[in-house]
């Protein structure tokens, strides 16, 4: 008799338990990284009757497990990774894209354009200091846009470096936190059951960590989980390789190293975008950063300084002088933040070189040799960008838009590719209310069932035990 | 699940009429760069170009308003030599005899030599127009001689044009010429006047000497020859002049045609401009329209997705 009460007890309790992983889910619904869990039923085994055949026993929860596909996790790490990178490229490229500041009225060409004219007008009247002083005026103001666009670029050198440091620190604060969580689901897990809620948790911390990273997870058999980026173990069990952020003295270059000075291989994420950007020089195929916009930036200063002042210097001032330079660099090695005109110009007017003869003041010749360089196809000679003034910037303004187009591009195909990837990981291990309500409505019909049951027994038992025998009474 | 993906298609509807609406309000195709890589470049030489050509459209006016001035003078000069012709034909032909009629004549040769002097040092915004570079220092003095020396080679060219320069300024030596002098300061007239050669200072313009000699000779007395000399002078001087004013006027004319090609080239510039960045407004207005109606919809699907779960009808 008593068979029959174990029997709809476990019932019982395997609706309960059901009831309360149901439950679970219900309130996790929007715990960000969570994971469906699923009581598995089964019936225990059957008490054998010798001649009969196996009676039934009842039923228990032998495991509650995570509904996830690791196929998708493993997607997912994969494409995050130049996701991040991609999303960093394109907003810094955005950034510099606006501080060139085309097409507006604040751009290069814009200054460019106003500066020369002011040669170009001063050419009609030399002798006039107002027409000298819009020439002085509109020098001055290029030299000063330079000047910003060029602090403005190392400003957001600076910018990227703090975000490497940031990013740096941050990967290693994941790395000890998921070998935190690795001891944990550890010990949790000896007895080979899963520990479902702290390996959401991990998992959470790998998909933030695969957007900063390349990372590639590997578990074990025996439940050892290790994190790795470019096949050098960052996490491994409960032991964590540390990174280390090395500047050297004296350079601004920057090295991810290892705990073992071997540097660190970044192939993509958000890490590998900031280094990009933070010392791609485009040399040698290296990736188009900062540095080469503000190499370009330099070589333009230098060299229009250079050149303007030798045709400058071959001309006669309103005094008579000569052999002036027009532009002045104040720090060789730092052109662009330092250009500005020279000391000679902006003491006096009458400086600035016109003509070809001392003593005429409506000679203009020279200011039409300078003029003329406007339109030298062989102003720039050296390096990619070839030819005038005009040409130097119009191609470094198309390197940044292809560049900034191929960003967003990369980005937005990328993150579809990601979008894709999460829904589908949603559409697997997200929790449904609808599937919940019907799951909890259908445990607690089988609860509602077993407890009918028992009672069912309990009559049974009352017949039995309270009503059987009266006979002798 | 469904609700991510409705809020990441609602942002990227949203993110679609904000582009097109920030193209609705500036007119414009890009904002950055990388909209349009190839749009932007060709709008950066285009923007240039405008600039170019604004600039050598006020080149070519300031040009053509100091050639008016020129052709002014000239004008001017041409007026006082026909007056000065008028009355040495009159000395000539001995309708003024009369010493005082003589004297009357001598000083009206006397006053348009001195206005000629002035016309020499005719000024254009505090320039004088005749002194080849040296603007800023008049062209003759007082006595009528040369106040600068004056090379040939003193034109100065304004750009109208890439590498189209035109010579703007006209030599004083070209049209008051250069005439030798003897030992005793006195004007030798033989042959050609010379029109052509640097001219030094304290030289003697041609023109201005044969003003003197004219007036000399009513001073001491009229002889026919002599006065005839003068007139054959004084005709020539005329007829340089008129080369000159010739030459002045077909400078003008060819400003004036560069002037309305750059206006053309401004309107095509422009046109260009307009087509590689400005938008078409009805065409957008329809994409917004549009645009507009994707987002109502996804808004409506929306608010369908995030509908009553089984939840609402458990009781």
């Amino acid at each position: 008799m008593h068979f029959g009460f174990n029997t709809a007890v476990k019932g019982l309790l395997a609706s309960q338990r059901s009831l309360y992983t149901t439950n679970h889910n219900i309130n996790n619904i929007n715990t960000k990284g969570y994971t469906r869990q699923l009581a598995s039923q089964r019936a225990t085994t059957p008490y054998d009757l010798p001649g009969i055949g196996y009676l039934g026993t009842g039923t228990e929860i032998y495991d509650i497990s995570r509904v996830r596909n690791s196929y998708l996790d493993f997607k997912y790490w994969n494409e995050n990774a130049p996701m991040g990178e991609w999303e960093v490229k394109k907003n810094h490229l955005s950034e510099i894209e606006k501080l060139f500041g085309e097409p507006s009225n604040s751009s290069f060409r814009q200054y460019l354009d106003d500066f020369f004219q002011a040669l170009t007008h001063m050419s009609t009247n030399p002798s006039d200091p107002s027409y000298r002083e819009t020439v002085r005026e509109n020098g001055l103001a290029i030299t000063k846009h330079i000047n910003e666009t060029a602090v403005r670029l190392e400003e957001l050198r600076r910018e990227t470096k703090v975000a490497i440091e940031n990013n740096v620190v941050k990967i290693n604060s994941i790395a000890d936190q998921i070998a935190s969580l690795n001891r944990q689901i550890y010990s949790h897990e000896i007895d080979g059951r899963q520990a479902n809620d702290l390996r959401d948790r991990r998992d959470l911390l790998v998909d933030e960590l695969s957007k900063i990273a390349n990372v590639k997870v590997h578990e074990s058999d025996d439940g050892k989980f290790r994190v790795s980026i470019s096949g050098v173990s960052l996490v491994d069990h409960i032991h964590v390789s540390e990174i280390k952020y090395k500047t050297e003295p004296n350079s601004d270059e920057i090295t991810i190293e290892w705990g073992n000075g071997a540097s660190v291989d970044f192939k993509s994420g958000e890490l590998k975008g900031l280094l990009d950007l933070y010392s791609g020089n485009g040399e040698n195929n290296s990736y188009r950063g900062i540095p080469y916009y503000q190499n370009k930036l330099d070589q333009f200063a230098q060299e229009f300084a250079e050149k303007f002042n030798e045709v400058h210097q071959g001309g006669y001032g309103l005094n008579g002088s000569s052999n002036i330079d027009f532009f002045k660099i104040g720090d060789e090695n730092n052109p662009a933040a330092t250009i500005t005109l020279s000391d000679k110009i902006l003491e006096n007017l009458d400086n600035i070189a016109a003509g070809k003869e001392p003593g005429h003041s409506e000679d203009n010749r020279n200011l039409l040799e300078l003029i003329a360089l406007r339109d030298d196809r062989e102003f720039f000679t050296g390096g990619v960008s070839q030819g005038t003034p005009d040409d130097f910037i119009k191609s470094i303004i198309s390197n940044l838009a292809v560049d900034s187009m191929q960003g967003e591009r990369m980005y937005s195909s990328q993150n579809i590719m990601l979008k894709n990837i999460q829904s589908k990981r949603d559409s697997v291990s997200g929790v449904s209310y609808d599937e919940e309500m019907a799951d909890m409505v259908r445990f607690q019909h089988a609860y509602i069932a077993s407890a009918r049951m028992i009672t069912t027994l309990d009559t049974i038992m009352d017949v039995t035990i309270n009503r059987l025998g009266l006979v002798g009474r | 699940m469904l609700i991510n993906n409705m809020v990441y298609n609602l942002n990227q509807n949203l993110r679609t009429l904000e582009k097109l609406q920030y193209q609705k309000a500036t007119g414009k195709k890009f904002r950055v760069p990388s909209d349009n890589p190839i749009g932007a470049s060709k709008s950066l030489k285009f923007h240039t170009d405008i600039s170019k050509l604004e600039q050598y459209k006020r080149n070519a006016e300031d040009a053509m308003s100091w050639m008016t001035d020129t052709e002014a003078a000239l004008g001017e000069i041409g007026e006082v030599l026909k007056r000065a012709y008028e009355l040495s034909i009159d000395v000539a032909n001995g309708t003024k005899k009369a010493p005082e009629d003589l004297q009357k004549v001598k000083e009206e040769i006397d006053q348009l030599r001195e206005h000629l002097i002035q016309i020499g040092n005719t000024t254009y915004a505090g320039r004088h127009i005749f002194s080849g570079y040296k603007t800023d220092k008049p062209l003759l003095n007082e006595d009528g001689s040369y106040n600068i020396e004056l090379r040939e080679d003193e034109i100065f060219e304004y750009n109208v044009g890439i590498s189209e320069m035109v010579k703007v300024n006209t030599l004083g030596g070209k049209v008051f010429g250069k005439i030798g002098l003897d030992d005793n300061v006195k004007p030798i007239f033989n042959g050609e006047p010379d029109y052509a050669s640097n001219i030094n200072e304290k030289e003697m313009p041609y023109l201005i000497a044969v003003f003197d000699a004219l007036s000399e000779e009513l001073n001491s007395g009229t002889d026919p020859e002599v006065i005839q000399e003068s007139i054959e002078r004084l005709q020539n001087c005329h007829e340089q002049i008129l080369t000159v004013r010739a030459e002045v006027g077909a400078k003008m004319n060819r400003l004036e045609m560069t002037e309305k090609k750059i206006d053309i080239q401004i309107e095509n510039v422009n046109e260009l401009l307009s087509l590689n960045e400005d938008v078409d407004m009805a065409e957008i207005s329809m994409h917004i329209a549009m645009a507009e109606n994707v987002y109502i919809s996804s808004l409506m699907t929306g608010a369908k997705i995030i509908q009553p779960t089984l939840v609402q009808f458990l009781t």
